[in-house]
């Protein structure tokens, strides 16, 4: 197992400075030129190579890189050429608020999306399956953008039951700095106000980047379930004479489970993708957010910090992922 | 199952925890009131869409936070309009001023009862701060400190006095701009947050501590800038004002006029496009104004290559154009009609009201070998600028219609400045921009962009001897009765020229609820209003 674990976290190595390279190369094959852009319209020609030089972007292209590398081995990112700040420092800024969003949506995702293909499976063919399956290929097919104008239109514009944007009300002030996510950071300061107003903020932003994986994974239970629901060992069981929630929850299930959670690995990744648009409407500030505006400025610096950090966060969801599959099925345990 | 679900809970608490030792978000221990209505009265929200890149007078040099910046940091001068709408320069932070008759000696005498947002007083030593840390740091407008003064000096405590290395006569304007030298910030704070002798750039960056009314509360990026008013202004606190001014960092432009609409914020100070514009007048407890800026809309010739090189083409493609059309069908509100080089009411201006004449365009174009030869264009303009985009694509549309192809590019900003280093092969062909001038001086401006060395954007690549010669006789010239007939020869030349297509001025629309008082659009703050000047009625 160690070994394993050991072996994967390894892989992160060729596949992170792959990753480098090429986000680099593409950086610089653009045309742009961020330094005469960040030193505004009227600066002076001489201002602009000061600039430049202090910088570092009068260096040859590999030297570029080899300082890039050799500071990504001390965990420097660089700095943001938008912010002026370390880009390290801006992610741990942004992320946790993507990082709550997310959680939000696969939570959403599981507590809702396996119970309703539980229920489709084995109410199969009743009004439920149908209600179910039109939700379900209602929310597979509708943009996340629209979904999230369509929710504030409906939530914050004509019901007014949930606010449209941001982490927390305007006056109220966010709870004490635990983890970044305020939801958690709420309840270990024991404030009830910021819990309540972080919850209610964040309802929409995870119900909408949450409705297509759901619906997704919702559909893949009940096949699943469906799949698994007909096999002789089911009918075994049955046979013993255990009652009906057993054979579902105990035996048919689990095994219908391990494509789940393979299929909940991809899935987390199309959430963070999705949360790029998520954040935007709700002004949700988030690394989506942080790498749209660092993209418009042409910061590169930014733009390399956030495609590094996705990537491991994309590797290590799937690590996991295989971890999770080996405790629910002995046979592809592994190590 | 049971091991499943630990595992699931392993996997939420381990990501959870992950990013633990992040520093830096604010903390508020004090536990927190709901809002009560008086204090939501007594408190401005506006909305903007982005964060300030910072919050540093030495190094801002963007829009991000102007009303930021505006509200916490003060200049020596600054502009106003007067009665009849002209731009005057009245005192801040000087209490009045003695130039010497040469340009050269600036003496600024300073407001005696000003006190820093930390306690500091404010005097000669502190202004003299401010130009050097300017001049030290070298970023942003830094250039208005180290391409102009050559010594200061404190006379006395509340005198100083800034000796330029030439006779400038736009130094005063220099001053009155928004990006400016002169915004001071506090020498005490400074000295304490000094790091390796970089003059606590890296402080002031997120932290700010000035003279204006309304100091620094917090800022949480992406979310929110709080400014809480400053008890010993020395503007005083007499009549009505906001206790409290919040800036949202809202991104969605379609979220901005929900939340206005409903109440929730009290004003949008992003520029509005066309469509948000048109939808927020007809809402009842909303204002839409606006106020031309002194940017010029314009699409830049390359004079230097071919086929923009030849007069006539050039000259076709500004009688091809179809001003009517752009300014009131597509710029509607946010242009006003300009074909002169230089703004409305500006020295030298010169009213001229193009029509498009495409049989005109067909016959210049003619004369100058189009056909036989076939013309190929090529428009290059901010990328996502749909406005920009529906201008070209209409452009493009009329050119056809005249045997002429054009083909439109969106680059990004950075884009465009790497294109324009290439000098004029490098790329840029018809750049379709507007240009935003630090201040209001009309030398500065036509320097900027039509002189050959001078100009720090001439995108044009002009290369004309008698331009350079009588902007250098302007420049030299500190009388503004001597000035303005040699900028209205310059406009004559560019206009007889055909350097660009000159389409309008922009005009910057704000929304705000009713309740609001006192706001102040104009071009003298572009992205915002001045936060002391406003009060809800």
């Amino acid at each position: 197992m160690v070994q394993f674990i050991t072996r994967r976290l390894l892989w992160l190595i060729p596949v992170v400075l792959g990753m480098t390279i090429i986000t680099f190369t593409i950086s610089n094959l653009v045309p742009a030129d961020p330094i005469r852009a960040m030193a505004g319209s009227n600066a002076r020609a001489e201002q602009v190579e000061s600039l430049r030089h202090e910088w570092g972007m009068d260096k040859p292209l590999p030297q570029q890189y080899l300082t890039y590398l050799a500071n990504l081995m001390r965990g420097n990112l660089g700095n943001s050429i938008r912010t002026r700040r370390p880009v390290m420092e801006d992610l741990k800024e942004y992320f946790p608020a993507t990082l709550e969003v997310t959680l939000a949506a696969v939570i959403l995702m599981v507590a809702v999306g396996i119970p309703l293909g539980v229920l489709s499976a084995i109410q199969q063919g009743r009004f439920i399956d149908h209600v179910n399956r039109i939700i379900s290929i209602g929310g597979i097919a509708m943009p996340i953008f629209f979904l999230g104008l369509l929710f504030q239109l409906i939530f914050y514009r004509w019901l007014n039951w949930l606010p449209a944007q941001g982490r927390i009300d305007f006056l109220v002030s966010p709870p004490q700095h635990f983890t970044g996510l305020y939801v958690l950071d709420s309840i270990l300061s024991a404030n009830k106000e910021a819990l309540l107003s972080s919850l209610k903020h964040l309802l929409l932003p995870a119900l909408t980047l949450a409705v297509g994986s759901l619906a997704m994974i919702s559909r893949m239970v009940r096949a699943s379930l469906l799949e698994v629901l007909v096999c002789d060992y089911i009918r075994t069981a049955r046979a013993k004479g255990l009652r009906n929630g057993q054979v579902i929850f105990r035996h048919a299930l689990r095994n219908a489970l391990i494509p789940m959670v393979t299929l909940l690995a991809l899935q987390v990744g199309l959430l963070l993708g999705g949360a790029f648009l998520v954040e935007i409407i709700f002004s949700w500030p988030g690394i989506g957010l942080y790498a749209v505006q660092s993209m418009l400025a042409v910061d590169f610096p930014a733009i390399m910090g956030v495609t590094l950090l996705l990537v491991i966060v994309y590797v290590l969801v799937n690590l996991l992922a295989d971890l999770i599959n080996g405790s629910l099925d002995p046979r592809i345990r592994l190590g | 199952m049971k091991k499943f679900l630990m595992l699931l809970l392993v996997v939420i608490l381990a990501t959870a925890c992950a990013p633990t030792s992040t520093p830096s978000a604010p903390v508020s221990v004090s536990p927190t009131l709901a809002p009560t209505q008086s204090e939501r009265d007594k408190t401005l929200i506006v909305a903007f869409s982005r964060d300030p890149t910072t919050l540093d007078p030495a190094v801002y040099y963007d829009f991000e936070g102007q009303m930021v910046i505006d509200a916490v940091y003060e200049q020596l001068v600054t502009y106003k309009f007067d009665e009849a709408g002209k731009l005057t320069i009245v005192p801040k932070l000087a209490e009045h001023w003695d130039i010497s008759p040469d340009y050269k000696e600036y003496t600024f005498y300073l407001r005696k009862d000003v006190k820093f947002q930390d306690g500091e007083p404010y005097n000669a030593e502190a202004q003299k701060l401010a130009f050097e840390r300017m001049a030290s740091i070298n970023a942003g407008p830094a250039f208005m400190v180290s391409a102009y003064v050559d010594k200061m000096e404190v006379v006395d405590e509340y005198t100083l006095k800034l000796t330029l290395n030439g006779s400038y006569p736009e130094y005063l304007d220099i001053l009155a701009g928004f990006w400016c030298p002169s915004r001071a910030v506090s020498p005490k704070a400074v000295s304490d947050h000094t790091v390796d002798g970089d003059f606590a750039k890296d402080w002031f960056r997120e932290n700010a501590v000035g003279t204006g009314p309304y100091k620094l509360e917090s800022w949480t990026r992406g979310q929110q800038i709080v400014l809480v008013k400053n008890d010993d202004y020395w503007g005083g606190w007499a009549g009505a004002h906001f206790d409290k001014v919040i800036v949202k960092i809202v991104a969605e432009a379609s979220t901005q006029r929900l939340l206005l609409e409903k109440g929730d914020i009290d004003a949008i100070i992003f520029p509005l496009t066309n469509e948000d514009a048109t939808a927020l007048r007809n809402v009842p407890d909303v204002t839409v104004g606006g106020s031309p800026t002194n940017f010029m809309i314009l699409m830049y010739l390359n004079t230097q290559i071919e086929p923009t090189k030849e007069l006539k083409v050039r000259q076709a493609l500004v009688a091809a154009f179809n001003y009517d059309t752009a300014l009131n069908q597509i710029f509607k509100d946010t242009a006003v009609a300009n074909s002169s080089p230089i703004p409305i009411g500006y020295p030298g201006y010169i009213e001229v009201k193009p029509k498009q004449d495409l049989e005109k365009a067909k016959q210049l174009l003619a004369e100058a070998g189009y056909p036989p030869k076939k013309l190929s264009l090529e428009i290059e303009f901010e990328e996502g600028n749909q406005t920009y985009r529906r201008v070209a694509e209409m452009f493009q549309s009329d050119l056809r219609t005249i045997g002429v192809d054009l083909s439109i590019r969106e680059i990004t900003v950075g884009a465009a400045w790497d294109l324009y280093g290439g000098g004029p092969e490098g790329g840029l062909k018809i750049f379709f921009d507007r240009y935003v001038p630090d201040n209001a001086d009309a030398v500065e401006i036509m320097t900027a962009l039509w002189h050959s060395k001078l100009g720090v954007i001439n995108f044009t690549f002009l290369n004309d001897p008698e331009v350079d010669s009588l902007l250098d006789q302007a420049m030299a010239t500190s009388d503004p009765a001597l000035r303005a007939p040699l900028l209205t020869q310059i406009n004559q030349i560019l206009l007889d020229k055909a350097v660009a297509v000159i389409i309008g001025q922009q005009v910057q629309l704000l929304a705000w609820r009713n309740s609001v008082g006192g706001v102040q659009v104009s071009n003298l703050m572009l992205w915002g209003f001045p936060a002391y000047q406003a009060y809800r009625k």
